[in-house]
């Protein structure tokens, strides 16, 4: 049985032109091989601290 | 394959021939993605689109710079109405490549047909509206708004898929089953649209279930009382006669009352179910069109009111400027009768000053005026504003600083850009303790002529009152 209340809780707002802008940020936003390589960075700094410690 | 970080060509190695970066982990990544994009693709061919930006959402997540997974995932968007997302994906595909780059051509034919994509993006946002009021419980204004999306834009889902949820709502199923099945056309794999259809199925279906169980028993066959016929056995001479089920009524009597009963039953159904059932819908009719006609009213309304706003603000503004164009003709007026005067009484040097005071502002005059002014000037003889200036130094120098500051006036009207005359009116009013007219002078420095000596000392005058 079909939740009228419910179901209208499910529609998300459709992005209009002047959010424009926002959309391609948020589009653009980091992927894998970026995440992999940041931990990789945070890794090594992390290793380097620890000798320099 | 390009390096992800140089863009330098790859080879079998896992580190990158120039940077030397590791890129073993890209590699996989960018694998793992083109797998999404072929499955994406395969989707998007038999019109899953739903099934399809989920894929290539998960091949842009695993490799950003995947133009073509982006680029298709841009389509999709676009075909679901969902404009400016799927130009978002093409902005940022042509970013990483735009040789060679079909995102590149999609965003030039969306700016050729750019009503279109207005069109479009309007329908957005008028969808957010609705999408809004529905949330405040506004839903007669929501329905109204979403039939006009829904009309225009045809192939935006959301707002056809929201439509269709209202009138489900509404037990308008036919409606709901249309709406529905067209948006399955354009995609093919929308599990809402499949999900209500489906609900709109059972409803029907036990409707239907509902009626048949509040048939009249006499209908139904279910009588368990029949006796049982005795038979006889069949021997071969019988004859198999089926049994007519038409019966012989027994006269006029029973048929005029049959025909009456059913009459009377005809009468009631219309009148308990037909009339009210037409009127519930006129009803209907009329609240829409009173709530879109209310709804137009209030805007004209508010555009009249700001229509009426401009008006009374331009009114305002003309009078003003008529008080000024009056005022500023009134007083050249005068000053071209106290001139007159002053003529006709022999001071024909005080007339001179006088007629310097204006000028350089024929414009003020009327038509009569400036032949008066002409004549004076022509029989007297113009003086300059220089001449006007050495004769106001003279009277203050000799502390006459009534007459002086008079000469300084009209030597400042003469020549609007002798700010040693605005300075020394101002200097006259100030020793008069006449404060209003040396702060007006004081504040003519200080607006026109910024850069002048005299600016500090005004500016301590002002400030001091």
């Amino acid at each position: 049985m079909i939740n009228f209340e419910e179901e209208l809780k499910k529609f998300r707002p459709s992005t209009e032109a002047d959010e424009a802008e926002k959309a391609v940020i948020n589009n653009n936003s980091p992927d894998m091989t970026d995440l992999f390589y940041k931990m990789i960075e945070d890794v090594d700094l992390h290793i380097v601290k620890q000798r320099n410690s | 394959m390009k390096c992800n970080r140089c863009g330098a060509e790859l080879l079998k190695s896992d580190f990158c021939p120039e940077c030397h970066t590791d890129v073993s982990f890209y590699k996989r990544a960018a694998a793992a993605s083109n797998t999404y994009y072929n499955k994406g693709l395969e989707q998007a061919g038999v019109r899953d689109l739903s099934g399809a930006i989920e894929s290539l959402k998960m091949a842009v997540m695993l490799d950003k710079t995947n133009v073509s997974a982006r680029n298709l995932l841009g389509l999709c968007y676009y075909e679901m109405g969902e404009v400016v997302e799927g130009l978002s994906h093409w902005v940022i595909s042509s970013n990483y490549n735009s040789v060679g780059n079909p995102a590149t051509e999609y965003i030039d034919e969306v700016q050729k047909k750019r009503t279109d994509f207005d069109e479009k993006a309007a329908a957005a946002r008028k969808y957010n509206q609705v999408l809004e009021n529905a949330q405040n419980e506004n839903y007669d204004i929501a329905l109204i708004q979403l039939k006009k999306i829904a009309s225009h834009t045809p192939g935006f889902l959301k707002a056809q898929l929201m439509l269709a949820l209202f009138y489900i709502e509404k037990k308008a199923y036919a409606r709901a089953e249309k709406i529905l099945r067209n948006v399955l056309k354009i995609d093919t794999g929308n599990a809402m649209a499949k999900r209500y259809l489906s609900e709109i199925k059972k409803s029907s279906k036990e409707a239907v279930q509902d009626q048949s169980a509040a048939l009249p028993g006499f209908l139904k066959n279910d009588n368990p009382d029949s006796p049982d016929e005795d038979r006889k056995p069949l021997s071969g001479n019988d004859v198999i006669r089926p049994e007519s089920g038409y019966k012989r009524t027994n006269g006029g009597l029973s048929s005029f009352l049959h025909i009456l009963i059913g009459i009377g039953i005809g009468a009631a159904l219309i009148f308990f179910l037909i009339v009210p059932a037409r009127d519930r819908i006129t009803a209907g009719r009329a609240e829409a069109q009173t709530q879109e006609m209310s709804a137009q009213l209030a805007e004209t309304n508010d555009k009249l009111d700001s229509a009426q706003k401009q008006i009374e603000d331009l009114t305002k503004a003309r009078d003003e400027l008529q008080d000024q164009i009056d005022g500023g003709a009134a007083s050249y007026n005068q000053i071209l009768i106290n001139a007159a005067n002053e003529y006709l009484s022999g001071d024909d040097e005080q007339a001179a000053v006088t007629l310097a005071g204006i000028k350089n502002s024929g414009e003020a005059l009327g038509d009569d005026a400036k032949d008066l002014y002409d004549t004076l000037v022509s029989n007297i003889g113009g003086i300059s504003s220089d001449d006007v200036y050495s004769q106001a130094m003279e009277a203050f120098e000799n502390s006459e600083v009534m007459r002086a500051s008079t000469l300084f006036e009209s030597a400042y009207a003469a020549d609007n850009t002798n700010v040693n005359a605005v300075y020394y009116a101002a200097r006259c009013y100030q020793s008069m303790q006449n404060t209003d007219k040396a702060k007006e002078y004081y504040q003519i420095i200080l607006d026109d002529f910024p850069n002048s000596d005299y600016v500090d000392t005004a500016q301590d005058y002002i400030d001091s009152m």
